[in-house]
């Protein structure tokens, strides 16, 4: 790891309208970095994940994304640069897979739209998919408009991809190709944070793991030790009914 | 020649065309301002807080809770009382365009909200900007669910143009009447005068079922 620190949280708080979901949560992200962030739901995971994309505001607290505040950014720099794939998704429903994958680096990156055709085939035959370029979302399976939507995100080049329980809409037959296609972006070296239920997965792609437990950071470190060895009751609790 | 005792064809036809150009003029005027000023206000009732969104609702639900008749007449009588003049016809028209405004505006702001959330956030995560995610996301696949409801309320619209005859205004079905009271014959009128609206009325839908078949998606 290059030691690079990426992504910040400065005891981060959040509140949807009056309700507490993130309270005080601190995290460090080097560059490169594969996290597992795992929890029972309503512990604040995706919404976590929304506030680093700025989806959201917080209410106090910092989140410095390369070396800078997020709220120092346009938002357009944030969204550029921070990938997130959804639980459902997603894909716009009107238009073909390839103008899901090019309209956004044509119309917010003004990239040509040879060049963004030649990136979004490129980036199909990566998810395996180069076949259904033509498709559209309604005739595809949950797994492939996952990997669609991969490939839509990454189409915008993102430093750091936000995955929010990626897996958890899709039959079970249908989880693997997407984890093999999160696999290979994490071999590549992309800073990652993983929201997911899949433990063995975490284990074994993920360098690091964060327990959530009711909107604070319940426990978090290297995933192997963390799985094995959960210092915290509540971690032990939870990964005794997961696994 | 005489078709219908009482009449000749001639007059018939000048009739009939002086009604219809009234109501095609009327429902011109009120599609295409009414359209405007309906996109407008059911796209403000998309983005403005819940107090402005509820003062622009009661103006709305009061327009579209009372008979277009009442409010013609009201129209009609109203200038008179504070003591000013306006062209009859101009006055009907401004109610007609403000009744479709005030039903398209439902139609819009319903299409906008029938897209999912999911929509907004996942092009907001892409970069797009407001306009960008209304013009290439939100407004393609909110099309879908206005266009039928939008052709009712046209349709509805051009065939209400109508009433307008009771406030004095000569359009079609009023040129009808008129053509009555000469023939005392009203059943070939009524069918000549339905057979005009159908004409007008028929093509739009047609227009309509194409355009609906158009925005399906996934077929280009």
């Amino acid at each position: 790891m290059a030691g690079k620190r990426i992504l910040e949280l400065k005891n981060v708080n959040k509140r949807y309208d009056n309700v507490p979901v993130l309270k005080d949560v601190n995290l460090v992200v080097e560059e490169g970095d594969v996290w597992a962030i795992i929890g029972p739901s309503g512990s604040g995971k995706s919404t976590m994940l929304y506030c680093i994309n700025s989806l959201e505001p917080i209410q106090s607290g910092e989140i410095i994304f390369q070396g800078k505040k997020l709220t120092d950014y346009n938002k357009l720099e944030i969204h550029e640069s921070i990938g997130i794939i959804f639980q459902n998704y997603n894909l716009f429903p009107h238009l073909s897979v390839l103008d899901n994958i090019t309209l956004a680096p044509y119309k917010v990156k003004k990239k040509s739209l040879n060049q963004c055709r030649k990136k979004a085939i490129e980036l199909l035959e990566k998810v395996g998919l180069a076949h259904k370029k033509d498709a559209f979302p309604h005739e595809l399976s949950g797994g492939q408009a996952q990997r669609i939507a991969i490939a839509r995100s990454l189409a915008m080049e993102p430093k750091i991809m936000l995955y929010d329980e990626v897996t958890s809409a899709l039959d079970p037959e249908l989880v693997q190709g997407v984890l093999e296609v999160i696999k290979d972006l994490v071999r590549e070296g992309m800073t990652s944070l993983i929201v997911t239920h899949e433990i063995p997965f975490a284990r074994e792609c993920t360098d690091y793991c964060l327990f959530m437990d009711d909107g604070k950071v319940g426990e978090s470190g290297p995933t192997k030790q963390l799985l094995k060895n959960p210092k915290n009751a509540r971690t032990k609790e939870f990964l005794e009914k997961v696994l | 020649m005489e078709l219908i005792s009482g009449v000749n064809l001639k007059n018939l036809i000048f009739m009939l065309k002086t009604g219809l150009t009234t109501t095609i003029y009327l429902s011109i005027i009120a599609l295409t301002f009414g359209t405007l000023v309906g996109f407008i206000i059911g796209w403000l009732r998309t983005i403005v807080n819940e107090f402005f969104d509820g003062i622009i609702l009661i103006f709305v639900d009061i327009i579209r809770s009372t008979p277009l008749i009442i409010q013609l007449l009201i129209a009609y009588h109203l200038p008179g009382f504070l003591g000013f003049d306006i062209l009859t016809i101009l006055a009907g028209s401004i109610v007609i365009v403000l009744y479709f405004a005030a039903n398209c505006s439902q139609v819009v702001k319903a299409g906008i909200d029938s897209v999912a959330f999911n929509q907004w956030r996942a092009s907001k995560s892409l970069g797009f900007s407001y306009f960008q995610q209304m013009r290439y996301i939100i407004l393609p696949q909110a099309w879908r669910a206005m266009i039928p409801s939008y052709t009712g309320s046209a349709l509805g619209i051009i065939k209400d143009t109508s009433l307008i005859s009771v406030i004095g205004v000569i359009e079609l079905v009023r040129s009808g009447q008129i053509i009555i009271s000469r023939t005392l014959n009203p059943l070939p009128i009524w069918f000549i005068v339905g057979l005009i609206y159908f004409i007008v009325c028929w093509p739009l839908s047609k227009m309509s079922k194409r355009l609906e078949k158009k925005v399906q998606f996934g077929k280009k």
